[in-house]
């Protein structure tokens, strides 16, 4: 498993929703599954919260007031913030996951969505993640 | 009423059939071995997931009838189905699941558009193994975007000749068709996706990584 991008040594997630529930669930879930996790309840707070902490991935929701999750993604994208980030959407949109695939997200899951299935895109990602350093480590 | 469910999907490297190998070779070239049986794993759950939730929808199985990316309008539909599912295509399997419990399979697609994808595919995998450039790259990409537009017409008419009122179709199609925006307003449409692995389009991903460098 990867060390987060920050001074932590595991994996880093930030996961922004603006349901407060949502994050609380999140977070119980993630931390038991031994990750440091991250939460912010808008895109703004998000922006600010992955170019100061770097984390090795991101859990965005489509769907949020003010800066929504496709804009937040557009943003991390032009802002040059590497991580990967998976999308998450009450309302399954080809036109929305076609929209995230062009700007880079790396999957698209749909709620209701059961928790092995997270947990094991997270855990999938973050050891790709941890591939390509330690290949980077090796150059 | 008319009502179509869309399924976008991502392959798995046995729905390819034949040119399957090649694929993987080629995707295994680009971002290797690691990348590809996570990719595989992404798939499959995918389908475990599109299964599940497709099994759970209130549906007449007897008034649905199964639209198939890849699957030509050839009188073998069945036949062709059943191949790809005993090769272990989970796709091909839940079709077969599906057509047992009484919904209809159909064909899908124009055998010659079928034809003519196999020509630009083995052309994509010379162009990969030349170590093509950014332009012949790029008109490769043209050419498949052109394929694919005739493609989507083509399942668009498909179901709408053959989707009878108060029937329903279920769509299996590749996540970058644009079936839904053709036939948008003619059918009740809806969407059901599960989770959607993005990152697996190896040309796309090609071009980023040059582009990187």
């Amino acid at each position: 498993m990867p060390g987060g991008r920050g001074t932590l040594s595991r994996p880093v997630v930030l996961v922004v929703d603006d349901e407060l529930r949502v994050l609380e669930l999140f977070q119980k879930v993630l931390r038991e599954e031994g990750y440091e996790v991250l939460t912010a309840e808008d895109g703004l707070r998000a922006l600010a919260v992955a170019a100061e902490a770097r984390p090795d991935l991101i859990v965005l929701d489509v769907v949020m007031p003010g800066l929504d999750g496709m804009a937040t993604l557009r943003a991390l994208r032009e802002r040059g913030i590497p991580c990967d980030v998976v999308m998450v959407t009450a309302q399954g949109s080809l036109k929305t996951a076609r929209q995230a695939m062009v700007l880079g997200a790396h999957d698209y899951i749909t709620k209701p969505f059961d928790l092995e299935l997270l947990k094991w895109v997270l855990r999938s990602r973050l050891e790709g993640v941890a591939s390509e350093r330690s290949a980077a480590c090796a150059i | 009423m008319r009502h179509l469910i869309y399924v976008p999907i991502v392959h798995s490297d046995v729905d390819l059939g034949s040119v399957a190998g090649d694929a993987r070779r080629l995707f295994e070239r680009a971002f290797g071995r690691t990348e590809w049986s996570r990719r595989r794993a992404s798939v499959e759950l995918m389908w475990q997931g599109l299964r599940a939730r497709l099994l759970a929808q209130p549906l007449c199985w007897h008034h649905t009838r199964l639209y198939q990316d890849g699957l030509p309008v050839c009188g073998r539909e069945e036949e062709i189905v059943r191949e790809l599912a005993a090769e272990g295509s989970h796709n091909h399997r839940l079709l077969v699941e599906l057509a047992a419990s009484g919904a209809k399979l159909m064909g899908t697609e124009d055998p010659e558009l079928m034809l003519a994808e196999y020509r630009w595919i083995q052309k994509v995998q010379e162009a990969a193994q030349a170590d093509a450039g950014e332009r012949e790259i790029e008109e490769v990409s043209r050419e498949g975007r052109a394929l694919l537009g005739k493609r989507d017409d083509f399942v668009a008419r498909r179901i709408d000749e053959t989707l009878a009122d108060g029937e329903t179709g279920i769509l299996f199609l590749g996540l970058l068709h644009r079936v839904d925006e053709i036939v948008e307003g003619r059918f009740a449409l809806t969407q059901l996706i599960h989770s959607l692995p993005l990152d697996t389009d190896p040309w796309q991903r090609l071009k980023a990584t040059r582009r990187d460098h």
